[in-house]
């Protein structure tokens, strides 16, 4: 059980640490591009801290397709790549704890 | 019974995949259907990829923005939002097939699935796994790029190797005497037609079946999704040099080890090695069943006096092995089971769906059943 927690526990951070890199993806976000309700809610620090790590974190991942030769839009890739792990860690998180049925119910007919 | 080494290997490894998943989503368990999702990723994909596809190859006037082939695929890839990501989904994906099919295979074989009645399932599988490396094969000509051409002219001179009807087979294949436009079309009905037949090849594939699992739960189908996304990223699409038809040259090429194999032996072995090889390895893989299979099987044998003709049995079976007929004259029911020891497997199942002791297998007593199960159920409780 523990070994399912502990997946659980990595496909949760991977699906969040997809899905909140997937506007930084392609490239183009900015700080300024972030919902106005984060001002409103005076969480300028966590949009500050946001766009450097994702800003970053995507700037690193162009570096690596540019050196890969990619064609195409890289930030694209780098978009495939966050809803991958999205996608990747949400499903590992469910299949670890998801709803099992390991105790099947096995009816016996009582012959006659 | 014995269990041969393979599967007790089997059965370990489900049984890791058990420990880290719960047993609802265990691959291993789908080994068969998760190439039938992987189909429909394809289908999709490559709906996307036909909608800008432009099957032709002229290339005189590249200087004026024509549009071929190549071209179109360029579009796709650089300036289609997302072209480059389909296309690489639809690449990898093929890829996916081939491994999951050979998993799928590969399993099969090893816990004795494709004895007896299941024959049909084995040589329409083979079939359609030579069906997807062709599709698969063809996909490649479509770029239609410096490697496209070197694999059509290589298939071109394999194929007029071949007595008698060589020469027509490549005609065939380049839908002309030579590499022309309709080239390019005969490529892509190929490549789409067989797609499509794959579908009245895997109505064959389970025929026999009664239940057969074909569709992975979504997780397993979003875990595979994920990982093909990943590897989207890692391996990405990489420039190609259009075709010409005036070179000659025959420049070294990646190879995708999944769908050219055959191309690979073919440099390595020349044309005598590669037919030797294509030839004794399908019929290798197809007459294995034979000799492998002869082990017999006692079908299960119905009490004609204790049939009530429910039908349990029937509705149970595996592998639609029983059939339910008008019972004789003067009995008490309308219905009596009976087997079609060709396609009886001996698993059993009918004699535990029975409740009236009417079905036996002949060396195994239906109480020696019941109570094996019983056994086998204390334990795991
Ligand atoms: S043993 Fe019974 S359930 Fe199993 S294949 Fe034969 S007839 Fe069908
Ligand atoms: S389950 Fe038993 S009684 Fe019912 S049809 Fe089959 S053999 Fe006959």
């Amino acid at each position: 059980m523990a070994i399912r927690v502990v997946i659980m526990a990595i496909g949760i951070a991977a699906c969040l640490y997809g899905s909140i890199m997937m506007p930084w993806a392609e490239m183009n976000m900015t700080k300024e591009n972030l919902p106005h309700t984060l001002t409103l809610l005076r969480l300028e620090p966590v949009a500050d801290a946001l766009d450097s790590v994702f800003g970053q974190t995507a700037e690193a991942h162009k570096a690596s397709l540019d050196a890969k030769e990619a064609e195409g839009n890289r930030g694209e890739y780098v978009y495939a790549f966050a809803i991958g792990l999205a996608i990747l860690g949400g499903a590992l998180a469910v299949a670890a704890i998801g709803s099992a049925d390991e105790q099947e119910k096995m009816l016996m007919p009582e012959k006659k | 019974m014995e269990t041969s080494v393979w599967t007790k290997v089997f059965l370990v490894t489900e049984d890791l995949f058990n420990k880290i998943a719960t047993s609802k989503y265990n691959p291993l368990y789908y080994h068969g259907a998760l190439p039938q999702f992987i189909m429909y990723v394809l289908f999709l994909s490559g709906l996307l990829l036909f909608a800008y596809y432009v099957p032709t190859i002229d290339n005189a006037y590249v200087s004026k923005n024509l549009v071929n082939a190549f071209t179109s695929v360029k579009y796709i890839t650089n300036d289609i939002p997302f072209g480059a990501v389909v296309r690489a989904v639809h690449r990898y994906a093929g890829d996916a097939m081939v491994v999951a099919i050979v998993l799928h295979m590969v399993r099969v074989w090893f816990t004795d699935r494709y004895r007896q009645y299941r024959w049909v399932q084995w040589e329409s599988g083979i079939v359609l796994l030579i069906m997807v490396l062709f599709i698969g094969q063809t996909g490649y000509y479509l770029i239609w790029d410096e490697r496209s051409l070197i694999l059509t002219r290589m298939t071109v001179s394999a194929l007029e190797t071949i007595p008698v009807i060589g020469v027509g087979l490549g005609h065939w294949f380049l839908n002309g005497r030579a590499i022309s436009n309709l080239t390019l079309s005969n490529f892509l009905f190929i490549h789409i037609g067989l797609s499509f037949t794959l579908l009245f090849g895997l109505w064959i594939h389970y025929v026999r079946m009664t239940r057969p699992v074909i569709t992975p739960p979504p997780v397993v189908n979003y875990v595979l999704m994920g990982l093909l996304l990943l590897v989207v990223y890692l391996f990405p699409i990489t420039a190609t040099k259009m075709a010409d038809l005036q070179s000659l040259t025959t420049n070294s090429m990646d190879i995708d080890l999944f769908f050219l194999f055959p191309y690979w032996v073919l440099s390595q072995t020349g044309m005598f090695g590669f037919w030797a090889f294509t030839i004794i390895g399908t019929l290798a893989v197809c007459l294995i069943p034979l000799p492998m299979g002869a082990k017999p099987i006692e079908a299960a044998e119905v009490v004609n006096t204790k049939c009530t003709g429910c039908t349990f049995c029937s509705r149970d079976c595996p592998y639609q092995a029983i059939e339910m007929v008008p019972a004789p004259a003067g009995s008490r029911f309308k219905l009596i089971a009976t087997v079609k020891s060709y396609r009886c497997s001996g698993c059993g199942v009918c004699v535990g769906a029975c409740a009236f002791d009417a079905i036996d297998l002949p060396n195994l007593l239906d109480t020696d059943v019941t109570e094996k199960i019983k056994q086998l159920s204390k334990a795991q409780s």
